[in-house]
């Protein structure tokens, strides 16, 4: 039983910016009380004064995702400071432009060691007080991509498919320790309107951008606080995520074909762009906001061809797989019904 | 209840009755039977708050017992200990608090109490301030914005709301126990007593735990008592109401073992 969001605590990791910023301003609004964490102190400030004002009680913790025992101090202020932790989003993540060749390994490394490794320190962090509460909820937010892949950013890709996989084997666990309080949600959002592309390294030659169509961070927040209350496996948001997922479910050999391409034109903007590291070993100064002004951006045309397709494929599809299993089943039902004797 | 193979860390302390006599008469506390504890860490005493007893105290026992000496006596007059003829007052109770603290063998210890509870150990430290080491004031009264029976009845009747029913048992069964016309003294005694007055001389560290829906004791009133305490800091825990030692006694002992055992670092400056 999940309890009010107003009675509960909540950890928040990369709440600095983006969805993370947007996710803590959603819970203060609700009169929860936010633990924020991200590198830059000053940052978490400022969203705690918005916090505050909101309604909502806020503790800053600056820390580092990728060390394990900052997340464990992370967890330990939590408790010592409100008695609880009830819900864990795991959101601190980085992202890599760069084709697979080009980009150096420890680059590659440090998306691993902050997407995977600190969401993995969260929820060790977290899982020892739900244990002890024999409730929580852990909400890891993973992205569309950790179920269709894209050109470009393979360590974000994967480290997302990761995540989703950790969540489901997490659930897993959980069910056979009869942890029936103690929930593990997947969160998917669609592109974001964040500031990931600003802050991400970048190995391509060119600059990139957010993909059409973009969705506001608030709406992730909006689900995340949903899913907090009455917790769900997995959520995607924004329904061009969803409808990509269901073309990649019906035909992943066309589906990888189209996106390759589209991403090749559509990630990346008209300009020149010099190798850069991004935030992913120091963090950058300003760029706090929740928007990364992304949504002002026209274009995509490629992306809503590919969109326009799925719209039509997918119930073509769908309407094709319903009368092949629809007859199958009428059949099966058929033969046991005739094969079926009383007695 | 559901299996909770390899995950539920219920507390493993165990409970006992111990009777003392205190100048001829006999006090009963509950204590925690410490399984792993090192006997030389700093004993803890648990203080009730108005016509209850050590019954409600239980479920913090047992979350501390297994780091600290954990005991809960009964007030007297409350409880199972003896009864006076008569309603003693907030200084008689300190004292005897106090002398139980003598006759029981500990010197000093850190207090932790509830409600009208904080009355008697902030009077306690104003006393005797070397039987006290470290004060937990969990929702402390009497709030002077509030300082008539009417308006702290109402409060209590929301507060009601907030505790689960079980605890209704214990009132009714701890009210029993010390009757009607001592109840009702010491409540007389309870809002004449000016607790802001002595909290600027409780000079040991101090922490104040509110329960975010305690309606008792306002954020104001929790902020002004940590505020007027010279070592105070005040610790807000979301959900919780009142009656934390019973209500939510995993968060208590959450908030209150980091405190407990933090070293003296910043003791220098109280003295």
């Amino acid at each position: 039983m999940a309890r009010k969001t107003r009675d509960s605590v909540v950890v928040i990791t990369g709440a600095s910016s983006g969805i993370g910023r947007a996710t803590a301003l959603a819970f203060a609004e609700k009169g929860a009380s936010v633990v924020l964490a991200a590198r830059r102190a000053e940052a978490l400030q400022e969203v705690a004064t918005e916090c505050r004002t909101l309604g909502g009680r806020a503790l800053v913790a600056p820390t580092d995702v990728t060390d394990e025992e900052d997340v464990e101090e992370l967890a330990r202020r939590a408790v010592e400071n409100f008695g609880r932790i009830d819900v864990w989003v795991n959101n601190a993540a980085v992202t890599l432009f760069g084709r697979f060749e080009e980009t150096p390994s420890e680059v590659y490394r440090r998306v691993f060691e902050t997407n995977l490794f600190g969401y993995i320190h969260g929820a060790r962090g977290g899982f020892p007080y739900f244990r002890e509460q024999g409730s929580g909820v852990l909400i890891n937010v993973s992205s569309v991509v950790a179920g269709a892949g894209q050109p470009y950013t393979s360590a974000y890709v994967a480290s997302k498919f990761a995540i989703r996989g950790l969540s489901e084997c997490l659930r897993q666990e959980l069910i056979l320790d009869g942890a029936r309080d103690i929930h593990v949600c997947n969160v998917m959002p669609a592109s974001m309107d964040t500031l990931l592309f600003q802050h991400a390294a970048n190995y391509t030659g060119r600059a990139p951008k957010a993909l059409n169509p973009v969705y506001s961070a608030e709406k992730v927040a909006g689900a995340i606080v949903r899913c907090a209350r009455r917790p769900k496996r997995e959520v995607v948001v924004g329904s061009a995520g969803r409808m990509l997922a269901a073309q990649h479910t019906l035909s992943p050999g066309l589906y990888e074909r189209a996106a390759a391409r589209v991403m090749d034109r559509d990630h990346f903007q008209d300009r020149a762009a010099p190798p850069t590291e991004g935030n992913l070993f120091v963090p950058m100064p300003g760029w706090t906001g929740a928007s990364g002004g992304w949504k002002t951006n026209g274009g995509g045309s490629a992306r809503k061809a590919l969109l326009a397709g799925a719209g039509v494929a997918v119930p073509v599809l769908l309407g094709w797989r319903w009368l092949r299993d629809g007859r199958a089943s009428k059949n099966g039902i058929v033969a046991r019904a005739a094969s079926w004797r009383p007695g | 209840m559901e299996a909770r193979i390899g995950m539920s860390k219920r507390p493993s302390g165990k409970l006992e009755s111990r009777w003392t006599v205190v100048e001829g008469r006999s006090v009963h506390a509950r204590a925690g039977v410490p399984a792993q504890t090192d006997g030389g860490s700093m004993p803890l005493v648990l203080v009730h708050g108005i016509g209850v007893s050590s019954r409600y105290m239980v479920p913090t026992i047992e979350r501390l017992a297994p780091h600290y000496r954990v005991y809960a006596p009964d007030l007297p007059g409350f409880g199972r200990s003896y009864k006076p003829p008569r309603a003693l007052n907030i200084g008689e109770l300190a004292d005897s608090l106090a002398a139980w603290m003598e006759a029981a063998g500990l010197r000093s210890a850190a207090l932790l109490a509830n409600s009208f509870g904080c009355q008697v150990v902030a009077e306690l430290a104003v006393r005797h301030p070397e039987r006290i080491e470290k004060a937990v004031l969990q929702g402390p009264t009497v709030d002077p914005a509030a300082r008539t029976a009417r308006q702290q009845i109402w409060r209590l009747l929301r507060n009601a709301t907030t505790d689960p029913p079980s605890h209704a048992l214990n009132i009714a069964r701890d009210y029993r126990e010390c009757g009607t016309r001592r109840l009702l003294g010491t409540v007389r005694y309870m809002l004449e007593d000016r607790i802001e007055e002595k909290l600027p001389r409780v000079r040991v560290p101090a922490l104040v735990v509110r329960g975010a829906r305690d309606p008792i004791v306002p954020q104001r009133w929790a902020e002004e008592v940590s505020a007027l305490l010279p070592g105070g800091r005040l610790v807000v825990v979301p959900g919780a109401g009142h009656t934390m030692t019973y209500a939510a006694p995993l968060e208590l002992a959450r908030v209150v073992r980091p405190f407990l055992e933090e070293t003296h670092a910043d003791e220098e400056r109280l003295s």
